[in-house]
């Protein structure tokens, strides 16, 4: 009974995906062609490199809510930088800006001791400065995209490859590179070692001689880079570059990373499992638009299928703590 | 000079406040006005009277963010149901609607154990989204003549919405110190196993928090709905994190077991006090959105230091 259970508390997750795809196919016989995945994924990139990010975070027990800010403000500069400078240049400065950023947030965070609601409440509160900076920088109005046809592939382009190469494109790669690289990261170095044993007692880390505070400040920086890559994917796809155009991307991370079963209360939860909980998400809205739920309807849907994953992996770990 | 240290700890957003008013006073002739006075007023009363449910799950150990969507269905419930049943049933109707959003709140967290944090940004995209069907999106404008008398309306020379926020912060301050109900929401915060050893039902009492919680949001959404004589699915967007924010700045600490009614008004006065200042001054509002910004961090910064000390010696 109990090894059925632990089954169930590693799988579950991944069982809702296979779920929801079951649903969609049922109701719809698009859903598992070769166009309608690779949308899939190619939808998921952006959100993906951000949750991954968050991932880190959310693992070490804190949590960042300036993402969407972030990611607007980076995408600006982005823009803005390729009037004066080359485009490789631009991005570079772009990524640079991403992190310090997100160095600003783990500073604060870590220089003041803040717990996990102060957390939440400092990058609140980062969040409101950093979508202040974008609108007054742009004074509330869209930049026009970039004039370099490099940087519009990076977002739309697909790879030349025969006739598979349609359907993988330049961010899918872009997105698996860096959660492969994040993944290594968080499962096999003394830094992912060290976030999760912050995230799940944060003071035994600092006796055994760890120091949580560089750790977290770490994953802050890490995130501002996601955010950056993010906003250049985004920038690149629509072409141009909103002082808003980021706003609610936090929510979303933070639901994706709920969906693929990463704890909120830090110390559970990985790159992987990011990844799973990202496709989950947009596999969720694809299915609704495909079984034609209007927009109203999709909110109410997205508010149920998340309070049901949580209730779940809550119900299932109560189980297992009993048995 | 130890204990003056202290109150000055205690109080700096209380502090802050007083500073900013005599600034206020001296520096613009329009501040100290009545006109400008009961503005500001009417501005607190709808995040105040959320606050004060707020002030319950804060203490709890808990939080609520779908506060703002109930706002938004609750005075679209009293707009939509006038027709069939009544004004005033209507706005009880709309009340009993938003007690039980608050119930669904407290059985998801205080029963099934879920994060308040994911629970209620679950149900927030719930009831948003039941408030949206309901309205098919659009606003929709009273049809009741008297309806928008009870957010504009005036009583005894104060606004109505400022008499209620009087009585919500009343109501909540006896709570929180007279009853055996108050005393056991301080208990939660600081240990629900505690509370629970001690015979207290902290099932029941959570959801009682939560449904007090929706109750609050409940009427900040029929005054909000009837100020403007139209409720909307899209109204209180931004309300659940501001009403926090203010909490949270007036000194009661996320951690739960601490904090009163009094410190989160200060809270929720000081921020309100603020854009006024800001407005009065003529400061463009994206100025306005860095300075609350850099200035919720470092209140939230300071206290975080405060907890911080206080646990190591």
């Amino acid at each position: 009974m109990k090894k059925y259970q632990r089954f169930l508390g590693r799988y579950a997750n991944l069982l809702l995906l296979a779920l929801l795809c079951l649903v969609a196919a049922a109701f719809s016989s698009s859903f598992f062609s070769a166009r309608n995945l690779s949308n899939i994924l190619k939808q998921s990139c952006i959100l993906g490199v951000l949750t991954i990010g968050l991932s880190n975070i959310l693992i070490s027990g804190h949590m960042d809510l300036s993402i969407g800010a972030q990611v607007s403000f980076t995408g600006l500069l982005v823009i803005a930088l390729q009037k004066e400078l080359p485009v490789g240049l631009a991005i570079l400065a772009a990524l640079l800006a991403g992190c310090f950023l997100g160095m600003l947030n783990g500073l604060v965070v870590v220089l003041f001791h803040a717990n996990s609601g102060g957390s939440l409440m400092i990058t609140y509160g980062t969040g409101l400065l950093f979508s202040a900076m974008s609108l007054i920088y742009t004074q509330g109005f869209t930049l026009e995209g970039s004039d370099s046809a490099f940087y519009e592939q990076i977002g739309i382009g697909t790879l030349p490859i025969g006739s598979v190469g349609r359907y993988i494109s330049y961010s899918m790669v872009i997105f698996v590179l860096l959660a492969l690289l994040l993944g290594v990261l968080e499962g096999r170095t003394i830094f992912g070692r060290a976030i999760h044993m912050t995230g799940y007692n944060e003071e035994c880390t600092r006796l055994s001689g760890i120091k949580p505070s560089r750790h977290i400040l770490a994953s802050y920086m890490i995130m501002g880079v996601m955010s950056a890559v993010a906003a250049i994917l985004l920038t690149s796809r629509v072409s141009g570059a909103n002082p808003t155009a980021g706003d609610g991307y936090e929510m979303d991370a933070i639901i994706a990373a709920v969906l693929g079963g990463i704890s909120l209360a830090g110390g559970k939860g990985s790159v992987p499992r990011a990844v799973l909980g990202v496709i989950t998400f947009q596999v969720l809205s694809n299915a609704m638009n495909l079984i034609g739920f209007g927009t109203y309807d999709q909110t109410i849907v997205k508010g149920v299928v998340l309070i049901l994953a949580i209730a779940f992996d809550t119900w299932n770990r109560k189980q297992l703590g009993k048995a | 000079m130890n204990r003056t240290k202290q109150i000055l700890g205690e109080q700096k957003t209380l502090l802050a406040l007083l500073i900013l008013c005599i600034f206020m006073s001296i520096f613009s002739n329009v501040f100290l006005t009545g006109a400008n006075l009961t503005a500001v007023l009417i501005q607190v009363s709808i995040y105040g009277i959320t606050a004060c449910g707020m002030t319950f799950a804060i203490i709890g150990g808990e939080f609520d963010l779908s506060v703002g969507s109930t706002m938004a269905m609750t005075g679209l419930l009293s707009v939509v149901l006038e027709p069939a049943l009544g004004q005033i049933p209507a706005i009880f109707a709309a009340l009993l609607a938003a007690c039980l959003a608050g119930a669904l709140n407290g059985f998801l967290i205080a029963r099934c154990k879920i994060n308040s944090f994911i629970a209620t940004i679950g149900t927030m995209y719930i009831i948003k989204g039941v408030a949206l069907r309901i309205s098919d999106g659009r606003p929709v404008q009273s049809a009741c003549a008297w309806y928008q008398k009870i957010g504009n309306g005036w009583l005894l020379g104060i606004p109505v919405m400022v008499w209620v926020l009087l009585a919500c912060v009343l109501a909540t301050a006896y709570i929180l110190r007279q009853t055996r109900f108050g005393r056991n929401v301080y208990t939660i915060g600081g240990s629900s196993e505690v509370a629970h050893n001690s015979g207290i039902s902290v099932v029941k009492c959570k959801t009682v928090i939560f449904i007090i919680c929706g109750f609050t949001a409940g009427i900040a959404g029929i005054l909000n709905a009837s100020r403007l004589n139209t409720g909307a699915a899209t109204h209180g967007e931004t309300l659940a994190l501001s009403v926090i924010t203010g909490t949270v700045i007036g000194g009661t600490s996320l951690v739960g077991g601490v904090g009163n009614v009094w410190k989160t008004m200060v809270g929720i006065l000081f921020f309100n006090v603020l854009t006024n200042a800001l407005n009065i001054l003529r400061v463009y509002s994206y100025y306005q959105t860095a300075i609350r910004g850099i200035l919720l961090v470092a209140i939230i910064a300071l206290e975080s230091y405060q907890v911080y000390q206080k646990q190591r010696y």
